[in-house]
């Protein structure tokens, strides 16, 4: 209570410190004396009706206003009869004149006849947010904005999307191309390894986060966590700013390590009321995958591969793969489904988009709302999401600007049911799309009769078949699509307030304080039923007909106070900026779940119903954080800049004497185009600028009240209630530390028509984060929550190049962008008890790759045997059946025992670690025994590639011909390896699950010349880690390709339309590349997980898809 | 104007200062938890965490292992209706192929209790001073009862490891040293037998109500864990005494017969429990017994009884291995018509499936076949009953020798045999003439009475310690299956006992695996 009382104190405090500044100026009561007076118009001296007179203070602040009448008569109750008024009216030149004690006004307007004359505004781009307000050229950290005029056409459902390629050093990798999937993204690579590399997103100067339940596993959490960029609408972006280096993003300090993304929202202006639609369609097609076998090949497979490790017929004899009319269920099993076309289709994207804008002299609004309804391209999905988002500016006067912006995201999201039980079924964690491609092709989607027919219930494969498990419990993915529901709602409101209040005449110096106040309000509902009729567990199992329904909300409360403080010099060669900051963030989450099973099947049902109740939850957490911060930037004749960051961050995440943070950062920039001695290169040299910055940054852990050793409930025994010990404290937790420098250059030629932004960067972390790491289980407990575990270091550069028409006639021009970037992370330092955890012993078994980490290297790289091929033969002979499994020696020459017979090859022979040994048969797979041994082991394994890319960028030009644009763009990257599980997973004829059309070519007699080696049931050793599905990952991909179209505004005109504009956009139209998966962009691996190599799993390439679109302005 | 100003700019840094100065406002406490410093103030906060180190022992990983140390690697189970991928592990043991990477050579379920132990040893002495109602007798009684839980966590551990770190701190933070050593084994079997001394002073030995009195420890589980443990360390007269104590207990009795398999297994807590672990339908199920054993849903377990050891298909040959219809010599059959043979198992489709736990009860027909009626509610699990204890103390006399004691320990044997052999002779001792033949005849009994309660592969474990060799464990073990099972057993006595996990060695370097498990060293030039 007592806490609580605490925190409210202070958030009444903090919005008593924004009203303040209103009670204060509204103070000076006027002698409330009345005045009126009569408007005419100076044309037919008529009396003008419905004229606007207000009183102004010296301010301009609007203190009283008062409309005339149908007389033209007005009577106003004025203030002070120091003040002046102003009279407007539509098509009447404005007025201000002073009372000057006068009690009766009558006042002629004049017509505005006159056009406006050409007014030229000069204006010097900045940037910045608040009170904090540097010109553009000034700024010396690497930082790339992207205006999002860019975008326009692109149908793009989230920013990450938008953003791939476009900007240098920061990396999106979407995670596959299965709908929804998400994107890993990384600023200059991985800082961190506790899992959230992810950068900071900021949406109008306010961190634009959401709290994470403590117990939520970040490191495969990209999904998730990202979902949360959906909920921005890209419509509503304005533009985006990446604060690439330390010295930039130490301005978030404790947050700022893996990089900042800044989003500014559009905006109103002055000006009438202008309405903009926008609607899009899309459709998507997802394109073939794999090809996976048919029914007939599948069940020939099966047998052989059953046959073929003991040559036992018994083995093979499977009533689901014999197609014996006399089984009973023969008709279910002679089927030849295409389960991957069975569970697609084509996916629909319908998007509106409305905005109104406009403003006058006081206020500006700009109020938005959009809605998309998606149909994805698997069966059972369904997005829709209304969002809205409205800002409004509100001058009370010269010195005082209040603004308020609220957004609103309700989403509503049917996605794919997924199994999530842990309990070893096939099922598990699988997409509807994963368990197509492994379900065998001969059984049907539906039930079918005696004769064949189908009947109108799915086909469950029954518990007593003899089939192995891998198939007999793999639900049947339509069924899974259609009947199971797992519903995703999410409501999002973000109110924002705030003020701004220049202290001084701004004219004269600025000093102005800014305070704003920010709500996030979250919720999400789940709601997921699994109905019986999709498994072939009985009713009353706990798995099936089973609800679970999960609620959870957080609100969290950011507010920052700010004063800045830029003087005015008599020298104009100073400028100096001052600004401090106090922040705060307060918030809490909480979380209620409930599971029953044995409800009545059929239509969805509430996990409150009458039923087994097996679980019921709830947690809440809650949070602070604050900061202390000051910033300064100081220019000399514009051409030698210093910029300086302190900030000073504390967060209740960490115990005492740790809970404070410091986070400094420095730039330079020196301007040298602009210096006298260079005016002679100033023709073709427009920009030569030189940037240093060096800044510290950090990253915090992603969970609260990890320094007290805690104590939880833990059911009960005999009707007591447990508790017990649920962590173990952590004494000495500390901020993870990222120092950076960069040195950065910026080069523009011939008036800047060619510009190079080039930054050169290295990044030092130390007291890296380690979630979860392994303990010693004799202490109760089998993980320590975090540690420090140790350092890393991360070089690279990034070149980022812009021409901007460059070719350039009456109605044709061209612009190009290119941008290219690398970097190397190499590990320093690691606690011995986590390298011993990622080097574990090679385990000897199929599929696995030998993960190492090392001191001084990068992560990443891939170890394993070198595929050889199949062994042709079963028995050597020599000159006749060479090619056979026997050990050679270092000359190739075929090993012979002391009886004169050659020497057998072994896999494991020695038998290490448990393993067993295996002797290798014809038509088994042949690896490269380096040391001529005859026994493949681990002394075999070799060093077969990175899964880093040695290059990575994007290129595109924008071609403009009249009202007609083209946009292209391409995205690449060059040598990186990547181990293909997704093939090996179709190619390994292991399990029951369907295999790709690959395998029809696989060893089958003696004899046999293939690269496919012979089926095996669970048995041998045929797809060991082997460079066999090692593949190069480089790759060229078209991205997109847009034509936009503005009708020209003579023809509009007519319509009393403002702008139309069509759009067509083609979307990823082809991919260069060697590799044979189906997709080479891969996303990132934890070195958590499997030391950072990059598998891909994915069976499903990106989607290709086209959108038209039209935008009509009135 | 100014005035104003000055006013704002003062607010706002006294707002800061004022904020800032309050470093407490970052102290924030967990608020669906509660922290170290607020907790053991009162005797609640005892009994709760108390009652977690006996809900810790309820865990599946626990039941599991208990499973799987005690009765799986034995003779008496083998695949049943196939393992779900979530019990390779299992498989892998069946198939003879145990190694440091298998889920059951994990021990933590075990530890988790013990630091919970630890845990409340260490604080409840704290608590007499902040709570007047505990009194220095009711954290006697806590005491006891935690540290015969530690005890009997040491003592799973040390049958199945042999030696294994003996922790008696408290886990509370991060900077303590969690990379113990292993300690010889018998310093942890003093260890254990010091803890159950102290209990046996201060356990209590009724707590009012039958289920308190069979589901926590009461003075009869105390002496009972110290008679195993006696009869482990082969304190043989230790351990008929401690028994004796127990045995004296008049509230203790064996069930009759026609209600034994329903009283002790369905409704559980029977007069002849001493210790067994309370599951609840709602709160706690025990769902390893339910799918490895079956249950109403599946009556098909994942394991089964061998088919080779099974009453009706061997017995012919004098001195096979089935206990059931046993030719003691030509003309002497021990078990002919054993219930037990019908109660604990059922066949379907060629196997015997368990039935044991997994059901209410059997009934017969006219025609004498066997119903059965399987259970849909969730089993306690047993972990000391009277009859376990009185072939402990039969198998004690046995190794003490002399006529008086095979006199005893065969009527000790005939208690239990009689009951499930209703109308029978009692077992006769001219039949048992040798010690050699008491000791098997004590062993059978063990294993029809005790079949799939954990107890099986320790019994003989027991053999091959006295022994000093696995020649008998593995004979027979190796008759489970009539394919190819040299591997089952153990080629030496180390191998009887589990790895260390491979994760646990990573973690604490001061480990070193078990010998038969370590490692050879890498063989490049052989």
């Amino acid at each position: 209570m007592k806490k609580n009382m605490k925190s409210t104190i202070t958030i009444m405090s903090l919005m008593l410190s924004l009203i303040l500044p209103f009670h204060s100026v509204g103070q000076n009561k006027g002698d409330g004396t009345i005045i009126q007076g009569e408007i005419t118009s100076a044309t037919d001296k008529l009396p003008l009706i419905g004229v606007n007179v207000t009183e102004m203070d010296v301010n301009n602040r609007v203190v009283s206003a008062a409309v005339t009448d149908i007389n033209g008569h007005y009577v106003l109750r004025v203030k002070s009869l120091q003040n002046r008024l102003a009279i407007s009216y539509v098509g009447f030149i404005k007025q201000t004149l002073k009372i000057n004690n006068k009690k009766e006004l009558n006042i002629v307007l004049a017509e505005n006849t006159h056009s406006l004359g050409n007014v030229v505004v000069t204006a010097v781009q900045k940037h910045g947010e608040g009170g904090y307000v540097i010109p553009e050229r000034e700024i010396g950290t690497a930082m790339q904005t992207i205006d999002f005029k860019q975008m326009e056409g692109l149908q793009v459902s989230s920013v990450d999307e938008a953003l791939q390629g476009r900007i240098a050093g920061l990396d999106i990798v979407a995670n596959s191309g299965d709908p929804g999937s998400g994107t890993s993204m990384r600023i200059r690579g991985v800082t961190s390894i506790n899992g959230s590399s992810q950068p900071l997103i900021v949406v109008n100067g306010i961190p634009y986060e959401t709290q994470i339940d403590p117990n939520f596993d970040f490191a495969n959490s990209n999904q998730e966590q990202y979902a949360n960029m959906l909920s921005i609408n890209p419509d509503d972006i304005l533009e985006i700013t990446v604060l690439k280096d330390a010295a930039a993003s130490a301005i978030w300090g404790s947050k700022g390590a893996n990089g900042v993304l800044m989003i500014t929202t559009k905006k109103g202006a002055s000006g009438p009321t202008r309405v903009d639609y926008t609607y899009r369609y899309t459709r998507t097609v997802q394109p073939k995958g794999l090809n996976m076998l048919s029914g007939g090949d599948f069940t020939m497979l099966m047998k052989q591969s059953y046959l073929n490790p003991r040559q036992d017929d018994n083995a093979t004899n499977i009533n689901e793969y014999n197609y014996d009319p006399n089984f009973p269920e023969y008709e279910n099993f002679n089927n030849n489904v295409d389960w991957i076309k069975e569970v697609t289709q084509v996916g629909n994207i319908n998007d509106h988009y409305l905005t109104v804008s406009g403003g006058g002299e006081r206020a500006n609004y700009r109020v938005s709302a959009g809605f998309l309804r998606q149909n994805g391209t698997v069966i059972g999905q369904e997005l829709s999401r209304f969002s809205s988002r409205a800002n409004l500016e509100y001058t009370v006067s010269d010195r005082i600007k209040f603004t308020t912006e609220i957004s609103l995201t309700n989403t509503d999201n049917n996605r794919n049911y997924t199994y999530n039980f842990n309990d070893g079924s096939p099922n598990e964690d699988k997409s509807i799309l994963a368990i197509a491609y492994n379900k065998m092709p001969n059984v049907g989607v539906y039930a079918q009769d005696l004769e064949g027919n189908n009947t109108n219930s799915y086909y469950n494969i029954s518990r007593g078949s003899s089939l192995n498990g891998d198939q007999r419990d793999l639900v049947n993915p339509v069924a899974l699509a259609r009947l199971a529901k797992n519903e995703l709602k999410t409501f999002r409101i973000l109110p924002t307030f705030r003020l701004q209040y220049d202290l001084t005449d701004p004219e004269k110096q600025l000093l102005r304080f800014s305070s704003y106040v920010s709500f996030d309000i979250n919720n999400n509902k789940t709601n997921m039923f699994l109905p019986q009729e999709v498994s072939n567990l009985i009713w009353s199992d706990s798995k099936v007909n089973r609800a679970d329904n999960s609620d959870n909300e957080s609100l969290t409360i950011y507010a920052d106070n700010n004063i800045a403080w830029q003087p005015k010099f008599t020298n104009e060669d100073h400028s100096l900026l001052l600004y401090g900051s106090f922040q705060l963030t307060t918030g809490n989450y909480s979380n209620q779940g409930i599971v029953s099973y044995s409800l009545p099947s059929g239509e969805a049902i509430d996990a409150s119903n009458l039923a087994y109740l097996t679980g019921a939850n709830t947690s809440h957490s809650s949070y602070r954080s604050l900061a202390f911060m000051v910033r300064g930037h100081y220019a000399y004749k514009s051409r030698y800049i210093i910029d300086g960051t302190f900030r000073r961050d504390g967060s209740t995440k960490f115990g005492a004497g740790n809970k404070f943070g410091n986070f400094p950062g420095v730039s330079l920039k020196w301007i040298a185009s602009d210096e006298p001695f260079m005016k002679s290169t100033k023709k073709w040299l427009s920009t030569l600028a030189f940037r240093p910055a060096w800044g510290v940054s950090g990253n915090q852990p992603g969970s609260e009240y990890l320094h007290f050793s805690r104590y939880g409930t833990y059911g009960s025994y005999l009707d007591v209630t447990a508790v017990k010990p649920t962590s173990l404290q952590l004494t000495n937790l500390k901020w993870e530390n990222t120092t950076s420098y960069n040195y950065g250059l910026d080069l523009g030629l011939f008036d800047d028509k060619y510009v190079f932004d080039i930054n050169l960067y290295s990044k030092h972390t130390k007291d890296l984060l380690f979630p979860k790491v392994n303990i010693s289980n004799i202490s109760g407990f089998s993980q320590l929550s975090y540690i420090n575990g140790g350092s890393m270091d991360n070089q690279g550069w990034e070149v980022n190049f812009y021409a901007n028409r460059f070719v350039k006639t009456k109605d044709f021009s061209i612009d190009f962008r290119f941008n290219l970037s690398n970097y190397k992370n190499t590990l320093i330092d690691l606690n011995q008890t986590l390298l011993d955890s990622y080097n574990s012993d090679y385990d000897y078994k199929n599929g696995s790759y030998l993960t190492r980490v090392q001191k001084g290297n990068s992560f990443g790289s891939i170890y394993g045997f070198r595929y050889k091929g199949v062994y042709q033969y079963d028995k050597y002979i020599a000159g006749s059946q060479e090619n056979a499994p026997v050990a050679h020696d270092a000359g190739g020459k075929v090993i012979t025992q002391q009886d004169g017979t050659p020497r057998a090859m072994w896999f494991n022979y020695y038998g290490k670690n448990g393993g067993a040994p295996y002797k290798f048969r014809g038509g088994d797979a042949i690896y490269e025994d380096i040391n001529h041994d005859g026994s493949i082991d681990e002394l075999d394994i070799v060093y077969l590639g990175n899964s880093n890319p040695k290059l990575n960028g994007g290129f595109g030009p924008t071609f403009r011909y009249k009202n007609l644009s083209c946009n292209m763009f391409f995205n690449f990257r060059y040598g990186n390896k990547i181990i293909n599980a997704a093939r090996m997973n179709a190619e390994n004829m292991y399990y029951d699950n369907n295999q790709s059309t690959a395998v029809n070519w696989r060893w089958r007699k003696d004899g046999d010349i293939t690269q496919m080696p012979r089926a095996l049931h669970q048995y041998g050793f045929n797809w060991l880690g082997s460079d066999r599905y090692v593949e190069d990952g480089s790759f060229l991909r078209f991205k997109y390709l847009t034509f936009n179209y503005s009708v020209p505004s003579k023809l509009l005109k007519k319509y009393s339309i403002d702008k139309l504009s069509l759009y067509f956009t083609l979307n990823n139209l082809y991919v260069w590349s060697k590799y044979t998966g189906v997709d080479p962009e891969v996303g990132y691996g934890a070195l958590t997980s499997n030391a950072g190599l990059a598998v891909d799993g994915s069976n499903t390439p990106r989607s290709k898809d086209f959108t038209l679109g039209i935008s009509v302005g009135l | 104007m100014i005035k104003r100003n000055i006013y704002i700019i003062g607010l706002s840094v006294l707002l800061l200062i004022g904020i800032t100065g309050c470093s407490q406002w970052l102290d924030l406490k967990p608020e669906s938890e509660i922290i170290l410093d607020d907790f053991w103030q009162s005797q609640s906060d005892v009994e709760s965490v108390l009652a977690a180190c006996y809900r810790g022992l309820t865990e599946d990983a626990v039941i599991s292992r208990m499973i799987v140390w005690g009765e799986l690697r034995s003779d008496n189970m083998i695949t049943g209706n196939g393992f779900p991928n979530a019990r390779y592990d299992m498989q892998k043991i069946l198939d003879g192929d145990l190694v440091p990477s298998n889920a059951y050579a994990s021990w933590s379920s075990f530890y988790s209790v013990i630091n919970d132990c630890n845990t409340l040893l260490l604080y409840a002495p704290k608590v007499v001073d902040r709570d007047n109602n505990f009194t220095l007798t009711d954290l006697h009684q806590v005491q006891a009862e935690a540290m015969t839980l530690r005890a009997l966590c040491y003592f799973y551990l040390v049958r199945t490891y042999k030696e294994v770190p003996l922790v008696e701190e408290a886990s509370i933070n991060d900077i303590q040293n969690y990379s113990l050593p292993k300690s010889p084994e018998d310093t942890i079997i003093n260890h254990i037998i010091r803890d159950l001394l102290y209990a046996q002073k201060y356990a209590k030995t009724d707590f009012g109500i039958t289920a308190y009195n069979k589901g926590k420890i009461t003075l009869d589980a105390v002496n009972t864990i110290l008679a195993d443990v006696y009869l482990w360390n082969q304190q043989y007269e230790k351990c008929v005494e401690t028994a004796n104590l127990v045995l004296a207990d008049k509230n203790l009795k064996l069930e009759q017969a026609k209600y034994a398999y329903s009283h002790v297994f369905y409704f559980g807590n029977s007069t002849e429990s001493i210790f067994e672990l309370q599951f609840n339908e709602n709160v706690q199920k025990n769902n390893t017994v339910i799918s490895m054993y079956g249950s109403n849903a599946n009556p098909i377990g994942e394991v089964s009884f061998p088919t080779t050891l099974a009453y009706d298909q061997v017995g012919t040959e004098v001195g096979a291995f089935s206990p059931f219809d046993y030719k003691v010599s030509s003309s002497v059959i021990e078990s002919a018509n054993d219930i037990r043979a019908k109660d604990s198992y059922a066949l379907y489709g060629g196997k015997y499936f368990i039935f044991k736990y997994a059901g209410i009860n059997r009934s017969e027909t006219l025609t004498g076949a066997s119903m059965y009626f399987y259970r849909s509610g969730t089993p306690n699990w047993i972990v000391y009953r009277l009859s376990d204890l009185m072939l402990m103390k039969a198998e004690a006399l046995v190794e003490l020798d002399g006529e008086a004691n095979m006199k005893d320990a065969l009527s000790l044997v005939n208690k239990t045999y009689l009951r499930s052999n209703e109308g029978q002779d009692s077992l006769s001792i001219k039949n048992y003439t040798t010690k050699f033949e008491m000791e098997k005849l004590v062993l059978r009994e063990r294993q029809r009475e005790l079949l799939f309660e954990g107890k099986r592969w320790f019994d003989l474990e027991r053999i091959a310690r006295r022994e000093n060799s696995t020649s008998t464990l593995n004979d027979y073990v190796e008759h489970k299956s009539s394919g190819n099972t040299v591997s089952l057993g153990a080629p030496v006595l180390d191998a009887m006992y589990m790895p260390i996990p491979t994760s646990e060695l990573e973690a604490n370097p001061n480990l070193k695996q078990n010998p038969y498990y370590e490692e050879t060293s890498s063989s490049s030039n052989r």
